[in-house]
């Protein structure tokens, strides 16, 4: 057969030609058919054409029209190159790593290790951060807002949750509106299909089975769960009828709480139960995926209609009237076609209008907020930004432990593809290409990521469980399920692809680069050389790496010593608490006060108990406070004149175990004549009779408050107001001074404090109360007899939040220590991870020079010499991964600055310590491969080639 | 392809070769499907096992100085793949009646 060069046949039969060239894209072993087949029909075809003289312009366009069509073919046969390739990189991969079992098995759990600790974090950072609401077309949902300046026009109300600033407007970001404001907008909606409002329940009172309890529960308008489009997995949920006053009162109850009260029984649904002595029917079981549309770390129990707000909380608080007095948040559902900005206008106009009509009964002229509308999607909002930063740190910690990981297999990938040597050489001499064989090394680098992804995901599923029961964030009352759902499951798959690559990619293309005859024959050779740089490299950016990590450690165990020796300023041992909510029971007025007088004399009856007191909330506990304002004592332009301040029984400094310094400390006599002052009101209906004097008020001041508003003089007789204008000269007498304690905050300075007695007029006293209760021994077993005593005064009364003070510490602190743990886990992890790399690194070295140790020997150096020599590499590495770690450490710690407590993120101490450490335990790591080397025979090394 | 049913053109291709169109080219010309549709067809009828293919005799080929041709040919199993998507495809019916009038089988 004649044989056309390329270029002549391109010209005189350009179908063949065109055949030649899309032949180059069929895989290998079947071009030589494909080929053959194509140009045969081509050339018959044209022989033929040829004969009947038909070969004009137009019949060999068609033959060049046919040859083209070939292209879709050769792309056809595409699939079945890869499917060959690739699974026979699969079955030689997997082969290789079974043979090398041990090795496969470090190299798996390592990244397992890696890979579960990231996706245990990201799992909740989902829960968290990410997830919306498990409802129907979540992104359908907006949540209003309000953007208000200062002295808005609502200034009474619930506190929000770390509302913040808008960052766009520098106003304050409120989402809590008056109930009338519900109504309002109800009546003038038109670009929502369903607008529905709901609040959160602190405290309710739950009596099921007589068995009274505590619970945390939403009330919510009646079209709550249908504009959610959330379905009840039992019975039904709430609807519009359930929403009016003066039905049966129903209710919704949570999945957990099903679980938990009614163990799962269905007759659950129907069942009444007793909400602070009103009869409610349960009706339904939400979901279990279901959580609320409040804060992540509100998970309510219960949930009751709006209508029925006043038998749920008989004490007050919310107010279904108050045109001015905002807690309520409001949700709702754009209907199909609207868009939140034109719904936003519509509901702004709305608000104006209502608030124009509440600026009317106002005297004071104040500011109008804005209103907006914001992705209601999950939920509120706010509060997840608090978790935020912690969360991020945590990703980034797993991250870099991970990381540490990945370089660590890269290290002991080379080294094994430097044992491979040989057979990579004989493929490529055989024929296969580069690209092939990197890919084959891929491969089996992406089945030891997935080896190690499924055993992280087995570590992940238990690794959630311990990271919950750690509490991880602070401040969070429960968290809701971790699940590894698909966006996790997403997320480890990712990271699985990006390690495997990472580790993968730079030992399969320095392996592949092999000089080949040198490698076909026996030898070392000199490509070890360029190789062990590479080596050297990874593990002093390991180095670096652990240094990170380490210092991270040092500084989060230093903070939590530190915060665990905090001076509280009373004693914390042997206290039990627990808090009680007789208003919930109908206890009001000069009942409420004295029931506490006579709980507390059961109490101290009580065998094992040394003393009793009650407060408003226990130190560390809560914040209540008022303005404050001292006659004489001019504030500073924007001076915060907020003052902490605490109800207390007479003998709380006594408990508490906190000195008078000066002055005395609040009596029974103090509390009795307020308690006569309520009996004489309550008697005279509530109006001050004829005459009435209201009993002098006294309070005992912390010294800071002492030293802030009269220095230099003795307090003790001076007066000041709970309120921010002194127009009353100063009410409240002070009558002594104590030593200052902790308030609300464990980590914050002391605040100047007032301390008050309990009895307060006209109300009786405020509700709830929590007791403090110090005992002889252990204060934990002491719950179930105090618990007793309780009853006995009051059988009615449930008991709630018991815990003893340290363990309220501990919760506190919940965060710091978990920061510390783990991050003193994975940095010790890190550490061993880098040792041995940098063993492997130095006995691969060392095996390297053996000839030229024995050289050395041999012209009269001594062990020791060679010791030197060999340590002296190990040192180098470490030190400069000291240098590439110490100052990448002091630029990031200043972003964990906000965490730590009592010590700077540049703390010299920890600094040194981590490296010295770090320095100690590489040079053990690279003192044995140096002991081996020192001890090579001279006589074998020389003959070592 | 497998057990699944024969796609319209993979029947036309089929019919073609059960109809003496043994050669890649001639079942282009007589369904008139483009090469890029009948090439990778007859390749997965083959892997299906409804066709099997040859090459043509090296002599012959060696005669017209040009490499040997591919030709088809159909197997039992493929007539019964055929006789379903016959039932399937009622076009295919009427070509076929068609086709059966005027053979042209061009074995080389």
């Amino acid at each position: 057969m004649p044989v056309f060069s390329l270029r002549k046949q391109f010209f005189t039969r350009p179908h063949l030609w065109l055949i030649r060239v899309i032949g180059v894209i069929v895989p290998r072993r079947l071009r030589a058919d494909w080929r053959q087949e194509w140009e045969a029909e081509l050339r018959y075809r044209e022989r033929l054409l040829a004969e009947w003289d038909r070969l004009d312009w137009r019949n060999k366009l068609e033959l060049l029209r046919r040859s083209a069509s070939a292209f879709w073919d050769a792309l056809c046969l595409q699939p079945e190159r890869w499917e060959d390739e690739m699974i026979q990189d699969l079955r030689y991969g997997a082969r290789m790593l079974l043979k090398n079992r041990g090795f496969t098995l470090v190299v798996a759990l390592s990244l397992a290790l890696g890979i579960g600790a990231n996706t245990t974090v990201f799992s909740l950072l989902d829960a968290v951060l990410l997830k919306t609401l498990p409802v129907k077309e979540p992104e359908r949902l907006v949540l209003f807002r309000l953007l208000s300046g200062d002295k808005s026009i609502f200034n009474s109300g619930t506190e929000d949750v770390g509302g913040g600033r808008d960052q766009a407007t520098g106003l304050v970001i409120s989402t809590s509106f008056p109930y009338p404001a519900f109504e309002h907008f109800r009546a003038r909606n038109q670009s929502l299909s369903d607008i529905f409002a709901f609040a959160l329940l602190r405290q309710v009172n739950v009596s099921v089975d007589g068995q009274p309890e505590v619970v945390v529960g939403q009330v919510v308008s009646g079209n709550y769960f249908a504009g959610l489009g959330l379905p009840a997995l039992l019975g039904r949920t709430l609807i519009d009828a359930d929403d009016r006053a003066g039905v049966e009162p129903a209710a919704v109850i949570s999945y957990k709480y099903w679980q938990r009260r009614f163990g799962g029984d269905p007759s659950a649904v129907g069942k009444a139960v007793y909400l602070s002595d009103t009869a409610f029917t349960i009706v339904g079981v939400a979901p279990p995926e279901f959580y609320g549309t409040l804060d992540v770390s509100r998970l309510p129990d219960i949930y009751t209609p709006m209508a029925l707000l006043p038998q749920v909380q008989p004490q007050g608080g919310y107010s279904l009237s108050g045109a001015g007095y905002k807690w309520l948040n409001i949700m709702g559902r754009l209907k199909p076609g609207v868009s939140a900005p034109a719904a936003r206008a519509e509901f702004d106009l709305a608000f104006q209008q209502y608030a124009a009509e509440l600026q009317k009964t106002i005297k004071e002229q104040r500011s109008i907020p804005r209103l907006d509308l914001a992705s209601g999607s999950q939920g509120l909002i706010a509060a997840r930004r608090q978790f935020s930063e912690p969360l991020r740190l945590l990703m980034i910690i797993v991250g870099l432990v991970l990381a540490v990981a990945c370089l660590n297999v890269a290290n002991l990938l080379l080294a094994r593809a430097a044992t491979r040597r040989k057979e990579i050489a004989v493929r490529l001499a055989a024929g296969a290409s580069r690209l092939r064989i990197v890919r084959q090394l891929m491969t089996e680098s992406m089945l030891l990521a997935v080896l190690g992804a499924a055993m992280g995901l087995a570590f992940a599923y238990w690794g959630k469980e311990v990271l919950m029961a750690l509490r991880p964030l602070e401040g969070a009352a429960t968290l809701p399920d971790l699940k590894i759902d698909l966006r996790v499951l997403g997320f480890t798959a990712a990271v699985t692809a990006l390690t495997g690559i990472l580790f993968g990619l730079a030992p399969a293309l320095r392996a592949t680069r092999v000089d080949l005859i040198s490698s076909l024959k026996d030898g070392a050779g000199q490509t070890g050389y360029s190789r062990s740089r590479l080596s050297k490299g990874l593990v002093v950016a390991q180095v670096a790496m652990s240094l990170l990590i380490l210092v991270g450690a040092g500084l989060f165990v230093r903070t939590l010593r530190n915060l665990m020796r905090i001076d509280v300023g009373f004693n914390r041992e042997n206290l039990l608490l627990f808090t009680v909510n007789p208003g919930a029971i109908g206890y009001k007025g000069e009942r409420l006060a004295n029931i506490y007088p006579q709980l507390l004399e059961r109490i101290n009856a009580t065998p094992g108990v040394r003393s009793a007191t009650v407060s408003e909330c226990s130190l560390l506990g809560c914040w209540s406070g008022s303005g404050l304002c001292v006659p004489g004592y001019m504030p500073q332009p924007g001076e915060n004149m907020s003052l902490p301040r605490l109800a207390v029984a007479a003998n709380f400094f006594e408990t508490m175990e906190m000195p008078i310094l000066q002055g005395r400390s609040l009596t029974q006599q103090d509390s009795e004549a307020l308690i006569n002052a309520l009996v004489v009101l309550e008697s005279a209906g509530g109006k001050p009779p004829e005459g009435f004097v209201v009993p002098r008020q006294v309070a005992v001041i912390n010294q800071t408050m002492a030293r802030k508003y009269f220095p230099n003089v003795d307090p003790i007789g001076r007066r000041f107001s709970f309120s921010r204008n002194c127009s009353d000269g100063g009410r409240i007498e002070i009558v002594g001074v104590v030593r200052d304690a902790k308030y609300d905050s464990l980590k914050e300075e002391i605040r100047p404090t007032a301390y008050t007695p309990y009895v307060q007029l006209p109300r009786g006293a405020p509700n709830p109360m929590t007791f403090s209760v110090r005992t002889v021994g252990d204060p934990g077993p002491m719950a179930a007899a105090i618990q007793k005593a309780v009853q006995a005064v009051e059988p009615k009364l449930p008991v709630y939040d018991v815990k003893t003070q340290e363990a309220r510490i501990a919760e506190i602190l919940s965060q710091s220590r978990l920061f510390a743990s783990l991050s003193s886990f994975f940095g010790l992890l890190a550490l061993v991870l880098v040792a041995i790399g940098l063993y492997g690194v130095m006995s691969y070295t060392v095996a390297r020079r053996t000839h030229e140790i024995g050289v050395r020997m041999a012209l009269g150096a001594e062990r020791g010499d060679v010791l030197r020599l060999v340590m002296r590499e190990t040192l180098w590495l470490a030190l400069a991964g000291a240098a590439l770690g110490i100052p990448a450490a002091l630029a990031a710690t200043r972003w964990i600055e906000s965490q730590l407590f009592g010590l700077s993120p540049h703390d010299p101490l920890t600094i040194t310590t981590v490296t010295i450490l770090l320095m100690a335990v590489m040079t053990l790591a690279g003192y044995l491969p140096a002991r081996k080397a020192a001890q090579v025979d001279p006589l074998v090394a020389l003959r070592y080639e | 392809m497998g057990k699944g049913f024969l796609s319209y053109a993979a029947a036309a291709v089929l019919q073609a070769v059960a109809g003496g169109y043994q050669y890649g080219f001639d079942i282009i010309d007589i369904t008139g499907l483009p090469g890029g549709t009948v090439y990778p067809a007859l390749r997965r009828l083959e892997g299906a096992g409804y066709v099997t293919s040859k090459w043509e005799k090296h002599s012959i080929a060696l005669a017209e100085q040009r490499p040997p041709r591919k030709y088809y040919e159909m197997t039992r199993a493929g007539q019964e793949a055929l006789a379903d998507a016959v039932k399937r495809y009622r076009l295919l019916e009427q070509t076929l009646l068609d086709k059966k009038r005027d053979q042209k089988p061009s074995r080389a």
